[in-house]
């Protein structure tokens, strides 16, 4: 099972275009990419919706990512793109400098900033020309209808998300050398997390003191899950929790200027026999992570290390996942998945057991596919 | 506000509310979906009908012999969900259709006896699938728990008083901490973090600061100055209740005029509480809290993007009564739990926020804040 935490209300964190990390020619590459594809499909136009919650294509491809709500860019294959953001046109100006698209409307009011920019690239167009599509699996009914009733019978739509799907696994310099920077939050956050349970905080006040970490460190987002029973079950933040467990077990999760970084962290002296099997399945994972290896291969070996212990209920059978603009990217790896690693893509592996005797232990590391095996990121001891 | 809930816990008196509809339609069960996306300006319907926020996609099944039915995503949540949760049955399971379709296929109950509400608030992908599954066959009705929830229960209310009880102390720590040389988002953390070591769950924050702010965002790099003013939205969530300030304050002195341009917004605030009462439209409300900025010359600014709204609702219950907008016509009710803000910008001063989180009562809108919004400033 995927990993799962409690998307926040609205996405805190310095949000902005940081142009020495991630500059305008680097978009110029990766829209000369997606302009390949377009080309290779038959797309006169590629029009890419995210949210809050999920925005992998929309931030790759406009370094745009909604706080709160929707935004969906419209790039032509020729003429000048426009992303509509949902917020109102007082937040226009600061939202739109977050991207490359000089061209920033308010998507509230859709007449006048889809229709007419749509009815122009119509205009231009021979025929019924057709657009890709990408996150339409995210859109609202209401959000789907008004595209459907402005576009009906003058373009033919084509969901985009499986073409784009390689071009937006494969890692870039830039994004490598991002997510390396939000594992290092991360480690930052765990250290701290760690010494707020040493100094004698409940697993909640040592969580907290975690993330307060990773948030002055300039992280964007920051998820914490955390364990008061040990580690058999992790919980989110909601209202006061009480109790400190041994060990205290947590999830942290950290976005950096748009990339994830995501570790468990087992801290205390508890659970000792299960830390160390935990610990020996993920040196021999890591020790298999080379390109072209079925990420099946990884669950079963992983699943010979529980050696008829129970897998932690967090783990199930989905031993580790692509990871990068999304806190959780395709492929996982669970023992029917016919999808193999790939060189120059980041993972995170990933291993848990809970056993009655041994006590409860979750583990993960990052690694990056190399040539010819893998670049451990991190792994939190 | 709901009167019965010494005797029923809040979630189960709504559930019973549904049940009568289910009876005056002559249907078995609803079915309430809810997103994991959890807007602070939307209603999750899960958490209506359960008392228990789920991390996922969720929903609850509220059948017309009065159980209840919990249905959490993901399925590792199940402890956590059971514990929670005032509905009869608990499950978690990482697909939610097939979780639904399995339990309504288990109590014999079919997709023609069968009323919906949220499946608007879905995305595409899942509620194709609920669809496709309901085959058309269902009746949907849309905001049947937003409608049910527009009034706060005592409980409720009591939650949303603590949500603003850890938003002033958010604010409090924003006066300690607010210095010189501070960036935005380190100021954001601190404060952040420090509602949440006091229950404060999720937290709707925005915060910046400027020598003249055109409108509040959230915080960004922008380093702190002297003279900067700082604007803060802070909406912090406890228990699944949103609570709101908005407050303003000067590091270092004021600048000329502050205090009586602020003072246009103190009025218009008394003035629209004032006016809130049980059976007002809200419309009207709106139209009187513009007045103060009228009779100051300043009727030209009533309008976006000088302004947006004279405040909203607050998830995750019901967002209603919406947004205090002289376009929105609903009455006001008891117990309507809101934020009223006259933010405004104004040529002199820039933006400027005052707000404070409100329940309907019959003497008008009772603020939830112990301290209404002053200029404040922090000496240096």
């Amino acid at each position: 099972m995927t990993m799962q935490t409690m998307h926040p209300a609205v996405l805190l964190g310095a949000y902005g275009w940081e142009q020495s990390r991630m500059p305008a020619d680097e978009f110029e590459l990766r829209m000369k990419a997606a302009h390949e594809l377009m080309d290779a499909n038959d797309w006169r136009a590629l029009f890419v919706y995210g949210d809050a919650a999920e925005h992998q294509a929309l931030g790759f491809l406009t370094n745009f990512i909604p706080r709160l709500r929707w935004a969906m860019a419209m790039l032509p294959r020729d003429g000048a793109p426009r992303i509509l953001l949902s917020v109102g046109q007082r937040d226009v100006p600061y939202m739109g400098a977050m991207t490359w698209i000089d061209d920033v409307q308010t998507g509230w009011t859709w007449d006048a900033s889809f229709d007419p920019w749509f009815d122009d690239f119509c205009t231009r167009e021979d025929g019924t020309p057709k657009i890709g599509l990408l996150g339409k699996d995210l859109m609202r009914s209401d959000f789907l209808a008004a595209l459907e009733t402005s576009t009906s019978g003058r373009i033919v739509f084509e969901r985009g998300d499986e073409i784009f799907a390689s071009l937006l696994s494969q890692k870039r310099p830039r994004e490598v050398a991002l997510i390396s920077d939000a594992w290092r939050i991360l480690e930052a956050a765990a250290d701290a997390m760690s010494a707020s349970w040493k100094g004698g905080s409940d697993a909640m006040h040592a969580a907290i003191e975690g993330e307060r970490r990773a948030r002055k460190l300039a992280a964007h987002d920051v998820r914490v899950l955390f364990s008061t029973d040990g580690g058999r079950t992790l919980v989110p933040f909601y209202g006061i929790t009480e109790g400190r467990g041994d060990p205290m077990v947590a999830y942290i999760a950290v976005k950096y200027l748009g990339l994830w970084a995501e570790s468990f962290v087992t801290i205390g002296d508890g659970a000792k026999p299960a830390k160390a099997r935990a610990a020996a399945a993920l040196n021999a994972m890591i020790g298999l992570a080379k390109p072209g290896v079925p990420v099946s291969e990884i669950a079963g070996i992983a699943t010979n290390h529980l050696a008829g212990h129970e897998a932690h209920p967090m783990i199930g059978g989905s031993f580790g996942h692509a990871i990068g603009l999304s806190m959780t990217e395709a492929p996982e790896f669970t023992a029917g998945n016919s999808a193999s690693l790939r060189s120059g893509n980041c993972y995170t592996l990933r291993f848990g057991i809970s056993d009655e005797t041994d006590g409860c232990a979750l583990v993960s590391a990052m690694v990056r596919i190399t040539n010819d095996g893998n670049q451990l990121i991190g792994r939190i001891a | 506000m709901i009167q019965t809930t010494d005797q029923m816990e809040t979630s189960s008196l709504r559930r019973q509310m549904a049940v009568q509809r289910l009876e005056e339609e002559g249907l078995d069960a609803l079915l309430a979906v809810a997103s994991g996306f959890h807007s602070f300006l939307e209603p999750n319907l899960a958490f209506v009908l359960s008392d228990f926020k789920p991390i996922g996609d969720a929903a609850v099944i509220a059948r017309r012999d009065g159980s209840s039915t919990l249905i959490v995503t993901p399925g590792w949540d199940i402890e956590r969900a059971a514990a929670g949760s005032t509905t009869d049955q608990t499950l978690a399971v990482d697909d939610l259709i097939d979780g639904i379709a399995d339990c309504l296929g288990r109590g014999g109950i079919g997709p023609s006896s069968l009323a919906t509400d949220g499946i608007g608030l879905l995305g595409h992908a899942m509620s194709a699938r609920l669809q496709d599954f309901l085959a058309g066959k269902a009746t949907p009705l849309d905001n049947l728990i937003r409608n049910l929830a527009r009034c706060r229960s005592g409980h409720e209310i009591q939650r949303a008083e603590k949500a603003t009880e850890i938003a002033e102390r958010g604010y409090a720590r924003l006066l300690e901490v607010a210095r010189p040389g501070l960036r935005e988002f380190e100021l954001a953390a601190d404060i952040y973090c420090h509602m949440k070591e006091i229950g404060g769950d999720d937290n709707f924050l925005l915060m910046s600061a400027s020598q003249h702010n055109l409108g509040v965002r959230a915080a960004g790099e922008r380093m702190l100055e002297d003279g900067d003013i700082i604007l803060a939205e802070i909406t912090p969530s406890f228990e699944g209740q949103f609570a709101q300030l908005c407050r303003t304050v000067v590091i270092g002195d004021k600048p000329a005029g502050y205090d009586e341009t602020y003072a246009i917004l103190q009025r218009a605030m008394q003035a629209g509480q004032a006016s809130a009462l049980p059976g007002v439209p809200m419309s009207e409300v709106a139209e009187i809290i513009n007045g103060p900025f009228r009779d100051a010359g300043y009727g030209d600014y009533c309008r976006p993007p000088y302004m947006r709204v004279r405040g909203h609702g607050l998830g995750l219950t019901s967002n209603l009564p919406g947004d205090v907008a002289v376009t929105n016509d609903i009455e006001l009710e008891e117990g309507m739990v809101f934020v009223m803000h006259p933010n405004q910008y104004l040529p002199e001063t820039g933006y400027l926020m005052c707000g404070e989180p409100v329940v309907i009562t019959d003497l008008g809108a009772r603020a939830l804040s112990t301290r209404q919004a002053e200029p404040d400033a922090i000496p240096l």
